[in-house]
């Protein structure tokens, strides 16, 4: 697993893509700084990673925006059975964004648990297109 | 007039896909209605729950049975489908809608998948990859972490479970573990080993429930509640589920008039030993963060002040997904009538039963169902 941006010539297909195209998953912003786009109430600031017109809270109107690249672990594990394409082990984390929502990332070591309340910094995506995060400390 | 349960049957469970729906499912409907007295032709209607299981698939096993030319109606809410077949069948006795109702879940698990279950790729998180192991083993991770939980407290879990279910002749696994076996087991997703998981099983489970009309089998509905779970997101500070299981038991609850303190037994939906831990919490038989010890201190043993998941729960049992939420309300309608011998609570008159199910990213939980059953005095 590499922790890169989302390449935009030269692509192959993901190997569990939806035959629609579909993908649900948050977007991330290439770059250097990548981070997770989303949208923000306008009227109580709420975070939302859907790209939604009202606020699920409030009903407000929200704008589109990107959250912090840093944020503590909630909790994470390590899962060790394939899921579904996917080949163990597979290190998935929430993450609180430090301005944002809980975005469920993938460890950047697929290895490596991400303890509650570590603080971890959004590196890109991975090759399958997941939210990829690293603990301060981590190489990158 | 209150609303009863006046037969209850299942299928076995384990993985018996060559058997198919229908075969399963008339087992566990005949049963039911030979329990309850009643005829096929006496159904006004079916209410009934399965999550994978195709379009169609209970008119085509309905039909196998003769109940045609009534209403049928198909519900899907996760973990929670039975259970909400049962609520839904309930709730239509109580307002008047028909007379004799048939709730019935079935689930061919291992037709669908040939290992675990693979998350819907619509879903945000279920297309990153998320599968309930892993959504589980986060929340024993922060109870770990949290609370000082710890993997001996959640093994006790599973050694209770097996250990009932060792006594339940329709359970998909059925035998004894030892703590250092469990946490000695494969790792499925840090901290849970393998027998702190579920199984895949193929089964099918019903009720018939009706007006109350005076026969000493009954099994007297005093509430039911559903609900869906709450936005789960950066503001909440509890492991997922703990919210929606704590709300709907509380609103069960204050209808039947009764806590958690006067229920005899519980069967509540221990897909992961943490599940337990977190859904016994939320019912308020221990306070947040120290679930864990209950098991362990043999509060929720079958001797225990509040017995839990008498049957083996989920964990012995097997968990296709539809079945299960009606198996445990069979498992507690037995309960209260005195018939499951070995894991028999002795003297159970109250009993609860707690179905959680998820899947949607953003939320507590799709749905969550808990029902308080009472036996005859």
């Amino acid at each position: 697993m590499t922790a890169t941006t989302s390449p935009t010539t030269d692509e192959k297909p993901r190997r569990d893509a939806p035959p629609e195209g579909y993908d649900p998953r948050p977007r991330v912003t290439d770059g250097i700084e990548p981070a997770v786009v989303g949208t923000r109430c306008t009227a109580c600031a709420h975070p939302t990673l859907e790209d939604v017109e009202r606020c699920p809270v409030c009903g407000g109107p929200t704008r589109p925006t990107t959250f912090a690249r840093t944020g503590t672990v909630f909790s994470g594990t390590v899962l060790r059975i394939p899921v579904g394409d996917r080949q163990p082990p597979i290190s998935l984390a929430y993450i609180d964004l430090d301005d944002g929502p809980r975005v469920l990332g993938h460890g950047q070591d697929p290895e490596r648990v991400l303890r509650p309340h570590e603080r971890v910094t959004l590196v890109g995506e991975t090759d399958e297109g997941d939210p990829a995060f690293a603990a301060d400390g981590e190489s990158r | 007039m209150s609303t009863v349960v006046r037969g209850v049957g299942t299928s076995a469970f384990g993985k018996q896909s060559h058997r198919g729906a229908p075969a399963l499912l008339r087992d566990a409907v005949t049963e039911a209605l030979d329990d309850a007295g009643t005829p096929t032709t006496g159904i006004d209607a079916v209410f009934a729950g399965t999550v994978f299981d195709g379009p169609g698939t209970i008119q085509r096993c309905l039909q196998t049975l003769g109940i045609v030319g009534v209403p049928v109606v198909t519900v899907e809410n996760a973990c929670a489908s039975g259970t909400t077949a049962f609520h839904e069948a309930v709730e239509a006795v109580r307002l008047g809608r028909y007379e004799n109702v048939l709730a019935v879940g079935v689930e061919t698990m291992t037709h669908t998948f040939s290992s675990s279950i693979v998350p819907e790729d619509t879903d945000r998180e279920g297309r990153s990859g998320m599968a309930m192991p892993s959504i589980y083993g986060m929340a024993a991770a922060r109870y770990a972490a949290e609370f000082g939980t710890t993997p001996e407290q959640l093994a006790a879990v599973a050694v209770k479970n097996f250990g009932n279910g060792v006594h339940n002749p329709r359970a998909a696994r059925r035998r004894g573990v030892s703590v250092e076996e469990v946490l000695a087991s494969r790792m499925i997703a840090d901290p849970l080993t393998v027998l702190q998981c579920c199984g895949m099983s193929d089964a099918a489970a019903a009720a018939v429930v009706g007006p109350a009309r005076n026969a000493p089998d009954d099994v007297t509905v005093r509430a039911t509640a559903l609900r869906s779970g709450g936005l789960w997101d950066h503001r909440s500070t509890k492991v997922w589920g703990w919210d929606v299981v704590h709300d709907t038991a509380a609103a069960a609850f204050e209808t039947a008039g009764v806590g958690a303190s006067d229920v005899d037994v519980f069967e509540v939906h221990d897909a992961f030993t943490i599940g337990e831990v977190v859904t016994t919490e939320a019912l308020g038989l221990a306070p947040l963060g120290e679930g864990g010890r209950l098991a362990a201190a043999g509060v929720t043993t079958l001797s225990g002040r509040s017995p839990v998941n008498p049957s083996g729960g989920l964990l012995s049992r097997g968990h296709p997904l539809g079945a299960t939420g009606l198996a445990q309300v069979a498992e507690i309608v037995w309960q209260l009538r005195g018939l499951t011998g070995a894991r028999q609570v002795d003297g159970a008159r109250l009993g609860v039963v707690e179905t959680m199910g998820g899947g949607a990213a953003g939320i507590d939980g799709n749905g969550c169902v808990v029902a308080v059953l009472e036996g005859a005095a």
